[in-house]
């Protein structure tokens, strides 16, 4: 059975919402629909749809809900086999590409074909899960140091995004140049080796900052400050996906060998 | 992955950009690029490639090695090693193929290990001296 934790619509999605139980319904997929409100939050609501023991918690959101709707999924030892559905907010959003959908319907005709794959999360210390993407703002471009087991570095970057798998890019805006170099490679077609960025896979990574604690955003909110440490939480949480999604896997698989 | 532990062989490799200084082993299952500094040992079991803008202060180890910045320290290629015109290498090399191309600086010694050469020998000389050790590798010195 579906349990859906929808996000309250506003401006002009204020529809949506009916939108999307609608073609739920037609779908015959429809179930227990929740909101969070102030009485309310997210992390409640999810535990409560475990606790009630839903094998499928979908989120209907934005990346934020989708975001602690998993770090709850990730940290309840009783929702291990819980299978996570997502109806994202936003369909150009990584989170949609990642798992395959472009619109409602087919987000929702997703979720009643039930195709499933594992995902590995990233963990912020303490207890923070993450699926789509964190970033360390650094606009003083101040040295940030960074160690890995018995590696350390250390880096000049404005901003490091810190993807699940702990895929570390380091982001250089003056070594890169500014907005006319990159308008001149657009204008003439030049394409120029990537060598600003970086690519770590570690199992935990640590970052400290020169001077200032520096801020980590996940979803544009603010979840924690340096020092803080990520950990790669790998094959973690079940999510549906699109069918297609697996079958270009598969293909691709089948191609390579 | 890194720092010393081996990887699982996932497909992905290692990159370390040009805006970063890494202090320490860098070890991983697949290839690894470095376009930034290392001070410490970098070993792959695939391709290490030292690009243009890399400064390496320790050896190197992998399967093929291409060298197109600076290297101070021993590089070991199983398979092949290359030093390209950009390349500076102040160390020993050693591989079974190597090619340093014209405008490149190399200052060591230089290793290949002849595996023919050896066995034939190897024979001759357990037949003749009783198991004497012989020189095996065909070396090279430049300066």
């Amino acid at each position: 059975m579906y349990y859906y934790i929808i996000e309250p619509s506003k401006g002009k999605f204020i529809n949506r919402q009916e939108k999307i139980k609608d073609i739920l319904g037609d779908l015959g997929i429809a179930g227990e629909t929740v909101s969070p409100s102030s009485a309310r939050t997210i992390e409640e609501l999810t535990h409560l749809g475990v606790v009630k023991g839903y094998s499928t918690i979908v989120a209907v959101g934005s990346e934020a809900l989708v975001n602690k709707t998993i770090t709850v999924l990730a940290t309840e030892q009783t929702a291990h086999d819980t299978v996570l559905g997502i109806i994202p907010d936003d369909f150009t959003s990584a989170l949609a590409k990642k798992i395959g959908v472009a619109d409602i319907r087919s987000a929702c005709e997703t979720l009643k074909f039930r195709k499933l794959e594992t995902f590995s999360l990233a963990l912020i210390e303490p207890n923070k899960y993450f699926v789509t993407e964190a970033s360390i703002e650094n606009p003083k471009n101040q040295e940030i140091f960074f160690a890995i087991e018995k590696l350390k570095g250390k880096a000049r970057a404005d901003q490091i995004t810190i993807k699940p798998g702990l895929e570390i890019i380091f982001n250089d805006p003056i070594k890169e140049g500014g907005m006319s170099h990159k308008l001149i490679k657009w204008l003439f077609g030049k394409k120029e080796k990537d060598i600003f960025s970086s690519f770590f896979h570690p199992k935990k990574i640590r970052f400290e900052s020169e001077k200032e604690n520096l801020p980590i955003k996940v979803s544009g909110e603010v979840v924690a400050k340096t020092p803080v440490t990520f950990y790669n939480r790998s094959k973690l949480l079940k999510i549906i996906v699109a069918r297609d999604i697996i079958k270009e896997k598969k293909n691709l698989t089948g191609g390579e060998r | 992955m890194l720092g010393g532990k081996q990887a699982s062989p996932t497909g992905q490799g290692t990159i370390v950009g040009t805006n970063v200084k890494l202090i320490g082993t860098l070890q991983d299952a697949n290839d690894i690029v470095v376009h930034g500094q290392i001070e410490g040992e970098i070993i792959s079991n695939q391709a290490v490639n030292i690009s243009e803008t890399a400064f390496v202060k320790g050896p190197v180890s992998g399967e093929i090695v291409s060298v197109a910045g600076k290297v101070r320290g021993a590089i070991t290629a199983t398979n092949k090693l290359e030093i390209l015109p950009t390349g500076k290498v102040f160390g020993s090399i050693t591989s079974k193929d190597i090619s340093i191309r014209s405008g490149a600086i190399f200052v060591g010694k230089c290793t290949m290990p002849n595996e023919e050469k050896e066995e034939t020998e190897t024979e001759s000389a357990t037949a003749q001296e009783g198991g004497k050790n012989t020189k095996k590798d065909t070396q090279y010195e430049v300066e």
